[in-house]
C-alpha cells in the first residue's frame, strides 16, 4: 500500500511509467502476433517440406525397387539353366538370398512361367495370382500390398526374360517379386523430417499420400501428423502464462490509471473550491486594512479640532479609499480580463517609486541602472502592481544582506527589463508552479503575487520569464513589446 | 509620569499612522515599525512594555516575530491585530496558544480596553482610559 502511494505520488514519472508499460504491452502484443505468425509459417513450411520429403522418399524407394527387380532379370538366364538342367538349385537359391541381403531387400519371390512358386526368401502370404496376371501385360510393376499378417509391403514385380529382346511378348521364363516391409522404413522417415506418419485406412482430409495397389487404387494412406515437440508448442508453453500475466498487469494498470484520473478530477474540484476561498480571504484582507484606517480616521476626526491635523486624517482617508478602489478594480479586471487605459510611463521613475515602497531595510542594496529616457506603454497602476510584486519577492528572498539590480537590454526591437537578486532563489520543483494562483512557498504569502504580476503584464502586452537557482538568486526578465 | 512604551507593527502605513496618533493622544509612547524585521530590530534596542502587531506582513510576519521573541525568552505583552487570517495560520496561532486577537477594523475603545485588561502592565501606573 505504501509503495502504491509512492507510485501515485510522482506525477511525471508515473506518466512515463504508464507510457512505457503501455508501449511494452503494445510491442509485446505486436511481437507475439508476429512470432505466432512466424511459427505458423514455419509449421506450414515444415509440413509442406515433410510431405515433399515423404513423396520423394517413397518415389526413390519405388525406383530403387524397380531397379532391383530389373537387375534380378539378369539372373533369368541362370534361372532357365537351373530349371532346365534341374541342378545347382541349392547354389542358385543361396546366391539369390545373398543378393537380397546385399541390396537390402526384405524379401524376394521367384515364380516359374506357370505361376508356380519356385523360391521364396521369407514366408509372407498375400494373393500372388492377380499380381502375376497383371505382370504378364505390364512387364514390371511397383505397388503396395497388405499381407495376411497385416504388414504393408512395398512390392516391385517383373517378368524374367527368356531372351534378350525384352519386348517380345510371351517370351518369359517366370516372374520375380521383390519388396520391403514398409514399417521397417519408418524410423528413417521420422529421423529425416521430425514428423510422425501413421497408416490409415480411412480417407484423411489433408497431409496424406496414398499408397496404391497394382490396380492403381489407393488402399492405404500415409498421413502426416504434426510433431509433438515443434517450435510453436515449445515457445507457446512459456508464452501463455506470460501473456496472461501481461493482460493481468494491463488491467491492473488501466484500473490504477482511471483511479488516478478520478483522484485528479476530485483534486481539481477541491483546488477550485480552495481558490475561491483564498480569493475571498485575499479580498477581505485587502479591503479591511483601509477600512480600519478610515474607521480610525473618523474616530480621530471626531475628537481633534485642529484644522491642520484634521486635514492630515482626511488625506489619509482619501488614500485608504483609493486603495480600496484599486483592490476592487484589480479583481474586476481579473474577472473581466479587460484592458485598462494606456499611459506613457517613465520606467526608471516607476521603479524608483516601487523601490521606496518595498525597501524595508538598509541591508539590501538597490541598483536602478535604467536609462531615464526609457518610456513604456501600458496601464501605470497595473504595471506598477505587477513590478511591485516581482521586486517585493526579490526583497523577501534576501534573508540578510543582498543586492537587487534592475537593468535592461534591447533585443530584436523589444525591451527586456531584467531584475536580478542574490537572494535565496527558487527550488527547481517550485519554479514551474510559481505563476499558479495561490501557490506559495512563503510562510506569510497567499500566493497571488506572481500570478497577478503575470496576468497584469499580459494585459499590457508584456511577458515575464523567471530564472532561478536555489541559493544563488533569481532573475526576472520582463519583455515589453513597445517602448521608446 | 512614566509613559507606557508601545511598539506598533503593521505593514499598512496609513493604518499604522492613525493608530499611532490615537495611542499617543491617549498618553502612550508609541514607536512604529512597518514590518517584522524592523520590529525585531527595535525590540532588540528599545525597552517596550507592549507590542501591538499585525499578523500578516511581508517578510517576517507577526507569528514569526512572536516565535523569535519566545526563543530569546523575551517576556513582553503582545496584542495581535489582523484583517484576515487564513485557515492554516489560525491553526498555527492555536498551536502557539494565541486565541485572542483584534479583528480589523476594530473600534479604538476596544483596543484601549484590551490594553487595560493586561493587568500587570498598568497596575502601578494610572490606568489609561479612552480619552476620546
Amino acid at each position: 500500500m505504501k509503495r502504491l502511494k509512492i507510485f501515485l505520488f510522482f506525477d511525471k514519472i508515473k506518466i512515463c511509467i504508464f507510457g512505457l508499460i503501455f508501449l511494452f504491452i503494445f510491442f509485446s502484443h505486436y511481437n507475439f502476433l508476429i512470432l505466432k505468425k512466424a511459427i505458423r509459417d514455419t509449421e506450414k513450411m515444415e509440413e509442406k517440406y515433410s510431405l515433399e520429403r515423404l513423396e520423394y522418399f517413397l518415389e526413390s524407394k519405388k525406383e530403387n525397387l524397380l531397379n532391383q527387380v530389373l537387375e534380378l532379370g539378369v539372373w533369368s538366364e541362370l534361372f532357365e539353366q537351373v530349371k532346365r538342367d534341374k541342378k545347382d538349385e541349392e547354389w542358385f537359391r543361396d546366391n539369390i538370398d545373398n543378393w537380397i541381403k546385399v541390396v537390402k531387400l526384405d524379401f524376394a519371390y521367384i515364380f516359374d512361367k506357370d505361376g508356380q512358386l519356385y523360391h521364396q526368401t521369407q514366408p509372407l502370404t498375400f494373393d500372388f495370382q492377380p499380381i502375376l496376371d497383371k505382370l504378364k501385360n505390364k512387364k514390371n510393376l511397383c505397388f503396395f500390398v497388405r499381407s495376411s499378417d497385416n504388414k504393408i509391403l512395398n512390392v516391385a514385380g517383373s517378368l524374367i526374360n527368356r531372351s534378350e529382346d525384352f519386348n517380345q511378348e510371351g517370351e518369359y521364363a517366370g516372374f520375380i517379386l521383390v519388396g520391403r516391409i514398409l514399417e521397417k522404413s519408418f524410423p528413417l522417415i521420422k529421423e529425416a523430417t521430425k514428423t510422425d506418419f501413421i497408416l490409415s485406412k480411412e480417407l484423411p482430409k489433408e497431409n496424406f499420400i496414398s499408397l496404391k495397389d497394382y490396380n492403381n487404387n489407393p488402399i492405404f494412406y500415409l498421413e502426416l501428423k504434426k510433431a509433438k515437440n515443434n517450435i510453436y508448442q515449445r515457445t507457446g508453453r512459456y508464452l501463455k502464462p506470460l501473456w496472461f500475466l501481461i493482460i493481468f498487469i494491463n488491467f491492473l494498470l488501466i484500473f490504477l490509471f482511471f483511479k488516478e484520473v478520478k483522484r485528479k478530477i476530485a483534486e481539481e474540484k477541491n483546488r477550485q473550491f480552495l481558490f475561491f476561498g483564498k480569493l475571498m480571504g485575499f479580498i477581505i484582507h485587502e479591503l479591511k486594512n483601509p477600512l480600519a484606517t478610515i474607521s480610525n480616521c473618523l474616530y480621530l476626526l471626531k475628537a481633534i479640532k485642529e484644522e491642520d491635523k484634521r486635514n492630515v486624517y482626511l488625506e489619509i482617508m482619501g488614500k485608504a479609499v483609493d486603495s480600496m478602489r484599486a483592490t476592487i478594480d484589480t479583481f474586476l479586471k481579473i474577472s473581466k480580463g479587460e484592458k485598462a487605459e494606456k499611459d506613457v510611463i517613465l520606467l526608471k521613475d516607476l521603479i524608483e517609486e516601487i523601490k521606496r515602497e518595498v525597501m524595508v531595510n538598509n541591508n539590501i542594496k538597490f541598483n536602478n541602472l535604467l536609462d531615464e529616457q526609457i518610456k513604456i506603454y501600458g496601464n501605470r497602476r497595473q504595471l506598477k502592481h505587477a513590478l511591485n510584486n516581482i521586486i517585493k519577492n526579490s526583497v523577501e528572498s534576501i534573508k540578510a544582506k543582498g543586492e537587487i539590480t534592475v537593468n535592461y537590454e534591447v533585443n530584436n526591437g523589444k525591451l527586456r527589463l531584467i531584475i536580478t537578486d542574490n537572494g535565496g532563489g527558487i527550488k527547481k520543483r517550485d519554479l514551474k508552479k510559481i505563476f499558479e494562483p495561490f501557490y506559495t512557498t512563503k510562510e506569510k504569502g497567499i500566493g497571488l503575487g506572481l500570478f497577478l504580476a503575470k496576468y497584469l503584464l499580459e494585459l499590457n502586452d508584456s511577458k515575464i520569464e523567471i530564472f532561478s537557482e536555489e541559493g544563488k538568486g533569481t532573475k526576472a526578465v520582463i519583455t515589453f513589446e513597445k517602448y521608446e | 509620569m512614566n509613559k507606557i512604551k508601545i511598539l506598533l507593527v503593521d505593514d499598512d502605513y496609513q493604518l499604522g499612522f492613525t493608530l499611532k496618533s490615537f495611542l499617543e493622544i491617549n498618553g502612550f509612547s508609541v514607536e512604529y515599525a512597518e514590518n517584522g524585521f524592523l520590529a525585531l530590530e527595535k525590540l532588540e534596542n528599545g525597552n517596550f512594555q507592549l507590542v501591538i502587531m499585525d499578523i500578516l506582513m511581508p517578510g517576517i510576519d507577526g507569528i514569526e516575530v512572536y516565535k523569535r521573541l519566545k526563543e530569546n525568552k523575551k517576556e513582553i505583552k503582545i496584542i495581535f491585530i489582523s484583517a484576515y487570517i487564513p485557515q492554516e495560520k489560525k491553526a498555527e496561532l492555536k498551536n502557539l496558544g494565541i486565541e485572542d486577537y483584534l479583528e480589523k477594523p476594530f473600534a479604538l475603545e476596544e483596543l484601549v480596553e484590551k490594553i487595560n485588561n493586561l493587568g500587570s502592565l498598568t497596575e502601578e501606573k494610572n490606568k489609561p482610559t479612552c480619552y476620546l
